[in-house]
């Protein structure tokens, strides 16, 4: 502001001197000329006054110049140059040159003084005298001064007037501008905008300011887009199962990312910088080498090769090589992406192979195989279909199944594959579809068995039937049904008259438990009394009879007990309740105390677990074993007797093992037959039946019973029970805790 | 005879085997006052009073009665279950004397309330022991419950 008021005071005060001075020199020339033409007028007119000397004419004629308020004072020289008049006249003569000067004009002190020679003819007869008021000038140099300031003042104001507006104006919105630019360097804010205050040019400079800021802001938003799109596209790049390589023109590795680390077993340090060559199968050594060319003519190519691990280990990649390029379009690198596709080849192969194993079946198989699509159109038709509809399959495929079907059955058949299609079930048999028949291609009908399935292949459904002509086995089952009905009857019979002889059988062991039994107590009891009551008049020979007639009717009763028992053992129901087999032996072996006593025996009784069995006749059971082993040990000094538990080929058995006269092992085969006996008689007493009994109540236990012997080596006899592997688990447990 | 009083009835069928236990009582002095019935009807006709037995007059009941179970007509069981039945025959030890092995003969008798269950051993000695046990047991060791507790 300072600056507009001082130029334009300078301007205004050099424009004023310039005009003050033009002006003075102008008004100077213009009161010389003035005053020479006055003094030339008065110089004429006093021309005469002065020649006759009249003061009076001379002196009026100067009095006409008071009309000149300019003219301070004039003189009349006579021609010796004495003063003649004077003007004004009351003026001194001091305030006129003594003498007249030369003829011209001057200044003196801001005077003009003038000389004007007085002629009347042509001779000279006096001289004048001027000298202009100074004041005139004064005044008019007082006037231009006062015009001087008031310009000045008012110039200033002015001035101050449009230096503020120009700062509303200009000034304000530069400040804002600088305000905003230093907002937008400290911040790094291009969002930041200038208000536009008017529309000349700081209007405009604001405009472009904004514009300027807006392309910032627009580029800066590019860059940043650019460097996320670059992350992204990185990150896209490094978390690719591919493997993506980036090559330099010589194939040189650039990038490596990790799907490549991880699919080719090095790492992005050991490859940058080397020739992707070192991935390169062996056998294919010129690969690379035509990759890179392709890809510096310009060419993307897609292909499937072999590719080497770090490991070793061959690689079947999809590869995808494409030139990189620059923002001019020159090349200038290589793009290499790989896929391993050694899973999908290998999934190829089974399919492949299990397509030919399919095949191969289908073909092989018995049943017939036929596919048809949703038209019902025939697509497959093994080899035993064709045996079957005795149609070749060339004349089959694309045939509707009709042809196969008889008319009579063809509706129903539509309807239940139209059915089954609907339900999403995929496999079912349609054996219930009743009747179920074929129709060969000479027109026979033949009865078939059927199962069927669906599923979609490429998004059209395929049915596929499996068939079987039965017609064999109908047959064969029917012979089976009619054999079957023969032998139920047969059954039946059989039943019915096993029924009335098991219960002769059953009447018949009653009788004998009661009929036969008294007889023989009678015979023991007669001969006993007869024996004594009539001992003395006996001979020696009739007592010998008589003893042995009760011999044999004792044996005879024995023989009878053990023929009930096992006659009881095949008739009676099992009375199954838990049992422990040991309680069963400590039993026996006290029931046995009378035959044993005055023997030495030892006895080794191992615990034995508790049973679901009956427990009368696993007694009896017990009772044979040991009552044998105390038998058979009889010529021993001391009897040894065992009693246990153990594995054996798989079962858990019991065992009784003695020490005593053992058997032939040929004859192991007998042992469990009903009056087998190996002994005489006469050595070890028996009937023959107990073995027996025993081998028919442990298999209506669910067991079996067999025995290891040598003749003089003792026997060992082996059973098992349903149910005694488990129980000696639990026993084993018992004990273990 | 019909009004002596019995303090032993047999119930047999076989003669052997009658003959046989009248010779063990008889041997030990304890065949006094027997009497024999030969099948399971004339056994409760005797304890009844009835059919042959209606002139007998019920008071004086037999102190033990030997029972064989294989009788003809009316079996041993039936002839048991008749006894113990009764209000008036119930308070009478029933001894049971058979040939039979069979459980379920045993078993049933029990059921029935028969006060003692005997198997006839083949070997004569052992009969005759029984027998005099028998006897002694029952006739002398025994106390029977008085007359007045038989109703009727």
């Amino acid at each position: 502001m300072a600056v507009i008021m001082l130029t334009s005071v300078a301007v205004l005060l050099l424009t004023v001197v310039a005009f003050t001075a033009y002006d003075l020199v102008t008004y100077r020339q213009n009161l010389v000329h003035r005053l020479a033409a006055t003094a030339a007028i008065i110089a004429d007119h006093s021309g005469p006054g002065l020649a006759l000397r009249d003061e009076q004419d001379a002196r009026a004629t100067l009095t006409s110049l008071r009309a000149d308020p300019g003219i301070a004072a004039a003189a009349l020289y006579d021609k010796r140059g004495n003063l003649f008049v004077g003007y004004p006249a009351k003026a001194p003569a001091s305030a006129f040159p003594p003498t007249p000067g030369n003829r011209g004009s001057w200044f003196e002190g801001g005077r003009l003084v003038l000389f004007e020679p007085v002629m009347v003819g042509e001779e000279r007869v006096g001289m004048l005298y001027m000298k202009s008021d100074p004041h005139t000038l004064y005044a008019r140099l007082r006037f231009y001064g006062g015009i001087a300031l008031l310009v000045l003042f008012g110039s200033a104001l002015v001035a101050l007037a449009i230096s503020n507006t120009l700062q509303q104006r200009v000034t304000r919105p530069i400040l804002a501008l600088a305000e905003v630019a230093k907002a937008v360097s400290d911040r790094g804010d291009y969002s930041i905008r200038a208000r536009k205050v008017s529309e000349d040019e700081t209007g405009l400079l604001t405009e472009a300011f904004n514009g300027m800021l807006a392309r910032i802001e627009e580029q800066t938003e590019a860059l940043r887009k650019d460097e996320e799109i670059r992350s992204f596209l990185a990150a896209i790049v490094e978390s690719s199962e591919d493997a993506i390589v980036g090559k330099d023109l010589e194939g040189k590795v650039i990038s490596w990312n990790a799907g490549a680390e991880r699919m080719f077993g090095y790492t992005a340090a050991e490859m940058v910088g080397q020739s992707v060559t070192r991935v390169q199968s062996p056998d294919r050594p010129e690969e690379e080498a035509h990759i890179l060319e392709e890809a510096k003519q310009g060419r993307t190519r897609h292909c499937e090769t072999v590719r080497v691990r770090k490991d070793g280990q061959p690689l079947d990649v999809s590869l995808t090589v494409s030139p990189i390029r620059n923002a001019c379009g020159d090349i200038i690198g290589i793009s290499s992406t790989a896929r391993d596709i050694t899973e999908g080849k290998r999934a190829e192969r089974l399919i492949q192979e299990s397509r030919a194993r399919l095949s191969g079946i289908i073909g092989s198989a018995m049943d017939a195989i036929i596919s048809v699509d949703e038209g019902q159109r025939i697509t497959i038709f093994n080899e035993a279909a064709e045996k079957m509809f005795r149609c070749s399959a060339v004349e089959a495929l694309g045939q509707p199944l009709d042809r196969f079907i008889p008319e009579r059955l063809r509706q129903a058949h539509r309807r239940h594959v139209a059915e089954f299609g609907r339900t999403g079930v995929t496999t079912r048999a349609i054996r219930n579809l009743q009747p179920l028949s074929g129709l060969r291609a000479d027109g026979e009908e033949f009865p078939i068995e059927a199962s069927i399935s669906h599923n979609e292949i490429g998004g059209k459904r395929v049915y596929t039937v499996i068939l079987r002509d039965i017609t064999e086995r109908k047959r064969a089952e029917d012979q089976i049904r009619q054999l079957n009905a023969e032998l139920e009857q047969r059954v039946s019979e059989r039943t019915a008259e096993l029924t009335v002889a098991n219960k002769e059988l059953e009447s018949f062991t009653y009788s004998v438990a009661h009929d036969l039994r008294a007889p023989l107590r009678h015979i023991d009891a007669f001969s006993n009394l007869l024996h004594e009551d009539f001992k003395a008049e006996l001979p020696q020979e009739a007592q010998h009879y008589l003893e042995n007639i009760r011999r044999s009717a004792g044996k005879m009763s024995l023989l009878v007990d053990d023929l009930l028992n096992l006659a009881r053992v095949g008739r009676q129901e099992l009375r199954r309740q838990p049992t422990p087999l040991g309680r069963l032996v400590d039993e026996v072996v006290a029931d046995l105390g009378q035959e044993t006593a005055g023997r030495k025996m030892e006895w080794h009784i191992e615990p034995l677990p508790a049973v679901e069995c009956d427990p009368g006749l696993m007694k009896l059971v017990f009772a044979n074993l040991l009552s044998n082993a105390v038998k058979y040990t009889r010529p021993r000094p001391v009897g040894v007797i065992e009693v246990g538990c153990l594995k054996m080929n798989g079962d858990t058995a019991v065992f009784v093992r003695d020490n005593g006269v053992g058997f032939n092992m040929k004859y192991a085969d007998k042992l469990f037959g009903v009056f087998q006996r190996f002994h005489r008689s006469d050595e070890f007493e028996g009937t023959g039946v107990g073995l027996a009994t025993v081998d028919r109540i442990v298999r209506k236990h669910g067991g079996h019973i067999w025995a290891e012997a040598a003749v003089d080596k003792g026997a060992t006899f082996y059973f098992t029970v349903a149910g005694l592997e488990h129980g000696m688990k639990e026993e084993q447990q018992h004990i273990a805790a | 005879m019909n009004n002596k009083e019995v303090e032993l009835l047999l119930v047999e069928d076989d003669p052997n085997d009658v003959e046989l236990a009248l010779i063990a009582l008889r041997k030990h002095k304890l065949a006094n006052k027997i009497h024999v019935v030969r099948d399971g009807e004339e056994a409760l006709d005797f304890l009844f009073c009835t059919g042959s037995y209606t002139q007998r007059t019920f008071n004086g009941p037999p102190k033990v009665i030997l029972l064989d179970l294989k009788l003809p007509k009316v079996s041993g069981l039936e002839v048991l279950k008749a006894i113990k039945d009764d209000p008036r025959t119930r308070p009478v030890p029933v001894v049971v004397m058979t040939s039979s092995r069979e459980q379920r003969d045993m078993v049933e008798g029990y059921r029935l309330g028969v006060n003692s269950y005997i198997q006839k051993p083949i070997d004569f000695d052992q009969f005759q022991a029984i027998i005099r046990d028998l006897g002694y047991y029952w006739l002398v060791v025994n106390q029977c419950p008085p007359p007045e507790s038989f109703p009727g």
